[in-house]
Order: C-alpha cells, then structure tokens, then sequence
C-alpha cells in the first residue's frame, strides 16, 4: 500500500487525477476502521493532513466556507455562534479523541447514513465544494448522498469545502442512541429556522438509505407556524410536523431498533427541536422587542 | 494459638495497591508483550456458518504463502480435546474438541495459520480454502425444544443435555392467596475484560518441557488441562500466567486457541503466540447468561413468602463447555436469597443450540435468579400495595437464625440481611437533590441478594460434580534479611489481591507492607490450586491459608527469640522490626538477626528445623455468603424510551473488610457491568445463527455516561467460617444490578410493570413495552 503525502491542494489534485483508486484519508476515524477490520484494501492512501488550508474555515458576510479538514472538535469551539445546529451535532460526535481527529469532509466522504454532521448541513442548505484538475463543482448537499456509502464524487475529485451560509434563526439537533455516547444513532434529527424567509429546514439522519430533506414536513411547518406573532406552536402542528418527518424516512429493522421505532423515535425528535427552537425564536423576539 | 497476637496496622486500611505502580507506568508484563527470539504468530480460521460439517478444508494456499510455517486443521488435531471442569446430572460428554470438522457456531475454530508475522498469518488465513454443508441453525433455548427443531447431536436425539430439579419440586404448586407468575430474560452478554485473551507457548525438544504463558486466572488449571490435552505429564508443562488485565471468568479456564499453539510450538519447534483480537472475543472468548426463568412467587395474605419457584431453561450454545450447566444450578441454588419461604425450588433445563458455547462470567448464575426472584417480589408487592422494602423485610432472614439451612441446601453463615436493606433505604430517602419537573416518569427500585462466596469444601465440590479441589495453599518466607515473600495459589487479574494477601501477611507478622513480596501465576513456584482466582474466593480461601501460613511462621519467629532471649514466647511481641520482651524494650532482637540465623541453622531451639518457611493447607469447611441490599434511581424519557440511572446505591457485606479501597473498586465495576446488562448490552443473533453483534460499535459496554455516581457503603458482620473473617466480594456488585434498575424502570412505568422481564431495556425495548401496554 502506498502512502502519498501531498503538501499543497493542487498536488492533492494531479495525484487523484493520477492516482484514481487512493483513498483520501483525514482524521482516519472511518477509514481506520474498515482498514482494521479487512473491509478495505486501498492500493494507495492520500494523505490530506499536510495542506493547511483544508483545515481552516473563513467566513465573508453571511457566507461561510469549512474546509473538508476542519474537525469536530473545532466546529464545537469556533462556529458554535455561527452554525450552532453543526455545533451541536458534532458536541454529540464519538468522544473527545474522535472529536479532535475526525473531520466534517470525512464526514461526507464516508456518505454513512447515520453521519451526524449530515442532518444539520441538510437543514442550513448547504452545498459541498469539490474539485478536481478539470475543477471546481460546487453541489447541492440534497444530492451529494446516492446510496448507502456512496456520494456524488467523481473518481478524480476531492472534497474542499462545505459553503454554508451563517443561521439566521434558531437551529436544533436531536439524536437518539442505544448509549449516550460513541454509538451509532438509532435516528437523528436537525432543524433550521429561517425567519427572514418565514421557512425551515429539516434534516434526518440514520433513517433511509441516506441522509434525507424531509421537504413536505419543511413546506407544512413554513406554513403553520406563527412567525409573526411568535404565537405558541399549537400541538396538532407539532405532531403533524412530526408525522412529515417521520414519513420522510424510509427506515429499517436492526439490532438497534425497528422501522416503527425510528419513525417514532423521529416525530418525538421533530417535536421537540420544533419546541425547543420555537422557544428561542419567542425569546429573541422579545428581547428584540 | 494464644501466643499469637496480631497487629492490625494493615487490615481495614485503605492500602494504596501495590501493583498499581507498575500498570499506570506501562510496566505491566501481558502476555502479549512476550517476545521470544524465533516466535512465530498464529491466527485462527473460523467458522463462518453456523451449523453443517467441512467437507473439504484445504491448506495448500496458505501454506504456500509468504511467511506461512504451519496451518493446522482438525486431521491434525482429530483426538485432542479438552475436559469440562463441571459435569452436570445426564450430561454426555465430559470434554469437548479443540478442532472438530463438526460445525455447530459461526466462529468456531476450524484451522490455526502459524507465519513469521501475525500479518502473514492473517493474510494466509484467507487462502485456506474450505467447503462446507450446511444445517440449519437453531437459535434460543425455547427453539431448541421445540418439535422438529435441528438436532445439534442427532444421536442424542434431543437437544437437551441436562435437566433435574433443586430444593422443593412442590413449590411449582404451592396454594396461597396471592401469586405473581412471570417469565424472566436476561440476555447473552460478554465478559469484556480490557486484555483480551492470549497466548505464548514454547516447546524445548532438548528438555522435552513445554512453557506457557498466558492470560489466566487459574494457572494450575490451565496446566493441567494443557497437559492433558496434549499428552505431556504435567511436570514437563509450565504455565506462566502474566498480568492479567480482567478476567470475570473468561479466562478461568484453557480454550482450543491455547492447545493449538502448543501444538504448533511442538511441531515447529519454535515459539508460537496467538493473541485474540477484539472482534474475535464476541463468538470465541464464552459469554454468559442467557437464561429465560417461568418464575413464580407465592404469598399470603399478610405478605408471607409462602413459596418461590423457578424452571430455569439455560442455553449453552453449541456444547455444555467448561462450566456448562453450572451456572443455571447455582442460579437455582441461590434462589431463596435472603428470605425465608416455607418451600423454594427450580427444576433446571439445559439445551444446546448453534451459538458459540456458554461459560463463566462475574455471578454466575446469581445475577439471573436475582433478577427473577427480585423482579418478582416488586411485582407481587405492586399487587398487594405494599411498599416492596417492608415486604421484603417482613420476609428477611433474622440474625439470630444463623447459621440458616436455606431450602436449597445452602447454609448461609453470618449477616444482617434487614439492615442492609434498612440502611440502603435510609440513603434513597437522604439523598438530596430535588426531582427535576421535566415530567419525566421515575422511580427507585431495590434489590437484595446473598452471594456464594469462599468456594469451596472439596467434598462438597465433588459432590456437585466439579471436578478440582476447593482448597488454597499458601507458603510464607522470611528470607534472611527478613523480608517476606509469600507464594499463593490464586492469583491477580486487577483485583488487587497482590494488596491484600500483602496487608494480611504484614499485619501478622508485625512488620511494614513494603517488606512483603507476593509472588503467584507460575506453575513452576506457586503453591498448587485446583481453582485459582474465581468464584469470590481468593481472598477468603487464598486468604484463610496465608493467616494459617504466617500465624504459624510467627510462632517459630516468636519461638526462636525465646529461646535466645530466655523468655517466653507469650511475653514477646514483633515490633519496629525486632521481637522485644513486653514491658523491657531494652530486651530484644533483631528479626534481620533471628532471620539470618535460621538460614544458617544456628541459634534454634532444640529440635527445630533450620529456615524461616511455612506453609498452610486450607480446605474451607464451609461455603461463606456475603450479601447486599441495592438501589437504583431512574428516570424514563416516555417518548423515546430512554433510561437514565440518575443515582445508585449499594450496602453490602463481605465480613472482615480488609481495604475498603479495593472492595468499592470491586463493587463499582460490578455495578457498572450490572448496569450494561440492563441497559445496553446483548450479544444477539440472527435466526440464521450469524452472530450481530461482533465489535464494541453493536456490543455496547456502558460509557462514563451511563455510569451514575454510585454511593458504597460497607457493614462488617465477619464470617465465622474464614480465619480472619472474610467473605468474598469480587462478583457482588453484578448480582443485584441488573435488579434494581429493572425494578426501578417498572417502578416508573407501574403501567406496564409486568412486562419489564428481559434485558437488555434499550430504548426501543422500552418503547415498545409502553406502546403495547
Ligand atoms: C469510536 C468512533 C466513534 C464515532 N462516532 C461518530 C458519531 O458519533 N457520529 C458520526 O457521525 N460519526 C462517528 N464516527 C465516524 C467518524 O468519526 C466520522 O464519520 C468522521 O467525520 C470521519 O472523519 P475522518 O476525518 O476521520 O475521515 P477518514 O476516516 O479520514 O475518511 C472517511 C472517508 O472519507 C474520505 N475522505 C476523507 N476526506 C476526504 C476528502 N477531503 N475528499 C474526499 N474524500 C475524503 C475517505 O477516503 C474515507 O472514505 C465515529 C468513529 C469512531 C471510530
């Protein structure tokens, strides 16, 4: 197995155009495990450790660009304000280890159902920046998971970036698990409000195939919610909210749960983000006020 | 004995441990970390359907492969098998295959690759190549009787392996005015211990010996079966047993993996090590439990346990192994616990089905009947509306009644059962922070249990059918320097028995801890065990025997100053490393100069043997039971089914304590071990035998997280069975918990109380409880 070390990004490129078959690897957190238990056998590993700005995030107005190196543990420390839905998300990532080493372009370059950074970037519509020799594309990230493991890379490219534009309203994430931590969720949840737009938001993770957008629950709670008058969510709203979602996923039986469950599991965990980012949209608006 | 006196500036001391040095340091010697010059690596092919046959196994690949020195399949080792240390009524076979081509677990070892590398050794693995025909697999114990259900032994012609019945077979029917009937799950579990297992063996043909160093609890044992299994007398095997990172039972005994390496270092004629990898340990290393329970507790109308019953089916997995049907006997052995009833019995069942094979882990059996018998006795309290600790009191074992004849042949020696109960109550009713209002339903549950410790009577192990001795040798030193080594039969796996054995032996010999040395875990000087370290009982037996060894090495101590001194032994004591006549400090001696003296045959009273060397035999005449009294406080997300454990507390027994430090050790990682059988971990299968849970992403251990804080307290009515007082404590911390959280979980869903019967209470488990409720 080689061991390719690239130190800038346009070296990065030139060897995964020539060198299709090597696996990127970052924090090495997914990646070392399949390599442990045999389920991989890369010819070649690209190391994207060494180019600088991968690992750096900046931000110009609303928009914000995280390089694919960025880790758990510095999303949690430093976009907290910014992208509090990832904030969270990634608070509830494995351990502090894995928090330090694992990274949100790994993340997605895994495209694992039960990613927790997917749910929250679903939620604050972001787009995945990737780049190749013959460019840059930058993709909506509704489109970016295919199917189980699989994303919407081509074999020459590499992950650069994920653009995202700052919250403009209160954002939730929400994840069951067998145990409290470093587990594999059951079913995972995020939420965005956008009160300029009067819209939301809604992620769902662990649930389908892939990470999935779950647009009807999204388009009914747009529509129910009383963004003006910051009235109280009535309860019908929050369990139809919670149906939507629920039915969005197309979820499976395992060792962890039922189907049932995880579609349960997901309208407790739609109506509780629902409230709980409601209360802090009333609060805002009254300390606006 | 009145010329021993003991000091006891050691025993009940909070004793820093002294082999703690060297483990946080990176000092430890593990078996994994022994390098041989030459040592070859071994890995194991396993099996990956769960029943059939091979029909073909084919090494030819692999050996031809880079590095590869040997593959081993089951013609090469057709008759080497090894012994059951426990036999049960009807039973068939007493001992088991190492390599058989008969399939009956998915991960079952079928051939052992040897190479220069344990890379080129895996690598090879996957080239031996193999056919297979396959049955169908049978997973549960109930399949495993049903009609039609795959025979695993078709010339048994059933697939059950055991059964008989324990204490009064009449209380199945017992008449009363209440009674609560209930079938009771807890799940398959692993025992997880830090190091996992392994091995190094190494055959010198000059020598015609065979050395073995590997992680166990019980390194005569292992020798003994090694010797066996391979045909060596045991005088030319020597087991080396390392530092032990955990055992809980997984490691008492020699698995195929041991005897294949020693077959490989015989045929190779170099040194072979096989070190289990962590995905291996959840279908090869034995879990445990895995017993379902129709239990059944009868009451009359004041609340009078009139009568408890339990048919204990137990599944062994593919073949009753080490201990195979022994836990579920002591499972219905302990089943009475702390309380009187007029009949108690269990009729035991024990099949076979195609899952990896059954063995000893922590409690041993004693958590299983605890969570029948105390789930029971919450839910006939439910039904009477009676609070669950008053009923339990009413029912409790009193002091004066010891020693007790329990209804299963027990005879519990010493305790406070009540108070223990009493006094955990008083901490629920004390603790103090105020229930939050975030609407969540909770509860607090109890759960108490009498723990077999000590074992055992040799007799009375014969008579139960195992098959080793229950008895501990201990030998003590002192060298000619008057430091002190003392040589024991058990030996340590983190349980810092190294401390205690070393506050005993200072304590009766007068002098400071860092002069006592313990030594154990080497065939070749540690005094004979039948058992080493299982069963609670290293410090209780391994203990009894050193305070036998070290009274009587004080007495000739004591006996040689007389002598020089002129006085006698009764006007002497050790102390400030000097024997001095009492009350005349000035009249003294050395013990640096009584030491030196005796290994120099000098200076001794008339007829006395030169050296300074004793040793003790010490065959307990009795079992010795401690007990506890647990509880636990829990809060229930009712949407999500989620259990949080928000406090726990545990009031436990164990007689003479002889550091509180290590007994709360021992009780937190029970506790905590308890608690992951409650809550989160199950070793589960598919219906087509392959194994679901094979890394710690799926076997979900409990994290700090789910570790609530854990309040400890100890009373101390010492054993009067044990020389010094002591009854064992290792596995007490598992036996109750599993209780007291499902009694607490039931507690805060008194809706659907009933249907809290089987582990573990996962999220999902509750929510669908609730929802079908
Ligand atoms: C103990 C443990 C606990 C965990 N807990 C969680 C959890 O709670 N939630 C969760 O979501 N995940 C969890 N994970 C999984 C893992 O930590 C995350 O998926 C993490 O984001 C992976 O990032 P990484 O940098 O370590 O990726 P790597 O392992 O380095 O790479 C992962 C994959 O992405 C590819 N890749 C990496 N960088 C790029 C790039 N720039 N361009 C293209 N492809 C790329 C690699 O080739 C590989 O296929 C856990 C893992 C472990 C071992």
């Amino acid at each position: 197995m080689d061991f390719l070390r690239p130190v800038t990004w346009a070296e990065a490129l030139e060897v995964k155009a020539e060198r299709p078959d090597a696996r990127p690897i970052a924090g090495g957190t997914d990646l070392m495990v399949e390599l442990n238990f045999g389920t991989t056998r890369p010819t070649a590993l690209l190391d994207l450790t060494r180019i600088d700005e991968l690992a750096d995030w900046e931000r110009a107005g609303e928009r914000l660009r995280i390089g694919a190196g960025v880790s758990y543990a510095r999303v949690v420390g430093e976009l907290g304000d910014l992208l509090p839905g990832l904030a969270i998300a990634a608070r509830t990532v494995g351990s502090p280890q894995i928090r330090n080493r694992g990274t949100i372009g790994g993340n997605l370059g895994s495209a694992s159902p039960a990613g927790d950074a997917h749910p929250p970037l679903l939620a604050s519509d972001a787009t995945v920046e990737v780049e190749s020799v013959r460019g840059v594309r930058v993709l909506p990230i509704d489109g970016f998971f295919r199917r189980p493991k699989v994303n919407a890379l081509a074999p020459d490219e590499l992950i650069r970036a994920v653009r995202v534009d700052r919250a403009s309203g209160p954002q939730q994430f929400a994840k069951i698990g067998t145990r409290n931590a470093m587990v594999i969720a059951v079913c995972s949840f995020a939420l965005a409000l956008y009160p300029a737009g009067r819209r939301v938001g809604a992620g769902v993770g662990s649930a389908a195939p892939t990470p999935v957008r779950a647009r009807a629950a999204e388009e009914f709670l747009s529509g129910a919610l009383d963004w003006a008058g910051g009235g109280p969510v009535d309860e019908e709203v929050g369990r139809r909210f919670g149906a939507l979602v629920a039915a969005a996923a197309s979820p499976i039986d395992d060792v962890r749960g039922t189907a049932g469950y995880r579609r349960h599991a997901l309208a407790v965990m739609a109506r509780r983000t629902l409230a709980w980012a409601w209360h802090d949209y009333r609060e805002a608006g009254t300390a606006c006020a | 004995m009145t010329d021993v006196t003991q000091g006891n500036a050691y025993v009940g001391a909070r004793a820093p441990r002294v082999e703690d040095g060297r483990f946080v340091t990176g000092a430890g010697r593990f078996v994994a970390g022994v390098r041989l010059p030459g040592m070859l690596h071994a890995t194991v092919v396993r099996s990956p359907i769960a029943h059939g046959a091979v029909t073909r196994c084919d090494p030819d690949a692999a050996l031809a492969a880079p590095g590869v020195r040997a593959v081993l399949t089951p013609r090469d080792a057709a008759t080497l098998r090894l012994p059951c240390i426990s036999t049960a009524p009807g039973q068939r076979e007493a001992s088991y295959p190492v390599l058989t081509e008969e399939i009956r677990y998915v991960g079952q070892p079928l051939a052992l690759v040897v190479a220069e590398s344990a890379a080129a050794a895996e690598d090879a693995a996957d080239l031996v190549e193999l056919d297979f025909s396959e049955r169908p697999a049978l997973v549960g114990a109930e399949a495993a009787l049903a009609t039609g259900a795959p025979l695993l032994y078709p010339e048994w012609g059933t697939n059950l392996v055991s059964e008989f019945v324990v204490g009064d077979a009449d209380a199945a029917a017992a008449m009363a005015d209440h009674v609560v009937e209930l079938t009771l799950r807890l799940g398959r579990v692993a025992p997880c211990p830090m190091e996992p297992r392994g091995t190094v063996a190494t055959w010198e043909p000059a020598r015609g010996e065979l050395t073995v160093w590997t992680s166990t609890q019980a390194p005569h044992l292992a020798r003994d079966h090694l010797a066996g299994a391979l045909g060596i007398g045991c005088d030319r095997v020597r087991v080396i047993g390392c530092d032990v990172g955990g055992g809980f039972g997984a490691k008492e005994h020699p698995y195929p993996e041991e005897v294949l390496a020693c077959l490989a270092t015989r045929r190779l004629g170099r040194p072979v090590t096989w070190i289990e990898r962590r995905g291996e340990h959840f279908t090869s290393t034995l879990p445990a439990r895995d017993a379902v329970h129709r239990g059944r507790l009868a009451l009359d109308a004041d609340g009078r346990f009139i009568a408890l019953y339990a048919d204990i089916l137990s599944d062994l997995g593919a073949y009753p192994a080490s201990v195979g049907v022994n836990p579920a006997a002591v499972s219905a052995l302990m089943l009475p616990g702390p309380y009187h009833f007029d009949q108690a019995g269990a009729k035991v069942r024990a099949v076979v089905t195609t899952t990896t094979p059954i063995g000893s882990f922590r409690g041993f059996g004693q958590p299983e009947i605890t969570w029948t018998r105390e789930r029971l006795i919450d839910e006939a309290a439910r039904g009477l509306g009676l609070d669950p600790v008053e009923l339990r009191l009413r029912n409790m074992i009193r002091p004066a009644e010891f020693p007790y004849p329990s209804r299963t042949r027990q005879s519990y020696d010493s305790g406070d059962y009540a108070a223990a109960l009493e006094l955990v109550r008083d901490r629920v009713a004390a603790r103090a922070a105020a229930t939050p209002r975030d609407g969540k339903p909770r509860g607090v549950g109890f759960a108490c249990h009498v723990e077999h410790t000590g074992m055992g009577p040799s007799a009375e192990m014969e008579a139960a059918g195992i098959n080793a001795g229950g008895f501990e040798i201990a030998v003590v030193r002192m060298e000619p320097d008057a430091s002190i080594v003392v040589s024991s039969g058990v030996c340590g796996m983190g349980q810092g028995i190294e401390t205690t054995l070393a506050q005993l032996a200072a304590d009766r010999l007068a002098v400071p801890m860092d002069r006592v040395k313990v030594v154990f875990g080497d065939t070749a000087y540690a005094p004979y065990s039948g058992l080493g370290s299982i069963a609670s009982r290293s410090l209780t037996v391994g203990g009894a025997a050193l305070i036998g060894a070290a009274d009587r090495l004080r007495r000739r101590i004591l006996a040689i100053a007389a002598h020089r001194l002129e006085a006698t032994p009764g006007d002497l004591e050790i102390t400030g490393a000097a024997v001095r006549v009492k009350g005349d400090p000035a009249a003294a001696i050395t013990l640096a100069d009584i030491a030196a003296a005796a290994w120099r045959g000098r200076d001794l009273p008339d007829g006395m043997s030169p050296g300074l060397e004793e040793r003790e035999v010490y065959d307990p005449p009795a079992n010795v039971y401690g007990y506890a009294a647990h509880a636990a406080a829990v809060a229930v997300d009712p949407d999500t089914g989620k259990i949080e454990i928000e406090g726990y507390w545990a009031v436990t027994d164990c007689g003479v304590v002889v550091n509180p430090t290590i007994v709360e050790g021992q009780l937190h990682g029970g506790i905590v071990q308890g608690i992951g059988m409650a809550l989160t971990e199950e070793i589960a299968y598919a219906p087509d035998g392959q194994p679901l849970t094979t890394t710690f992403m799926d076997y979900l251990l409990p994290s700090s997280p789910e570790s609530p804080p854990i309040e400890v307290e100890l009373i101390q009515v010492p054993s009067p069975v044990t020389p010094g007082g002591m009854k064992g404590v290792g596995e007490s911390g598992v036996i109750s918990a599993p209780a007291a959280v499902g009694n607490a979980v039931a507690a805060a869903l008194p809706h659907v109380a009933g249907r809290i019967t089987a582990t573990p209470l996962t999220p999902y488990a509750i929510w669908s409880v609730s929802r079908d409720g």
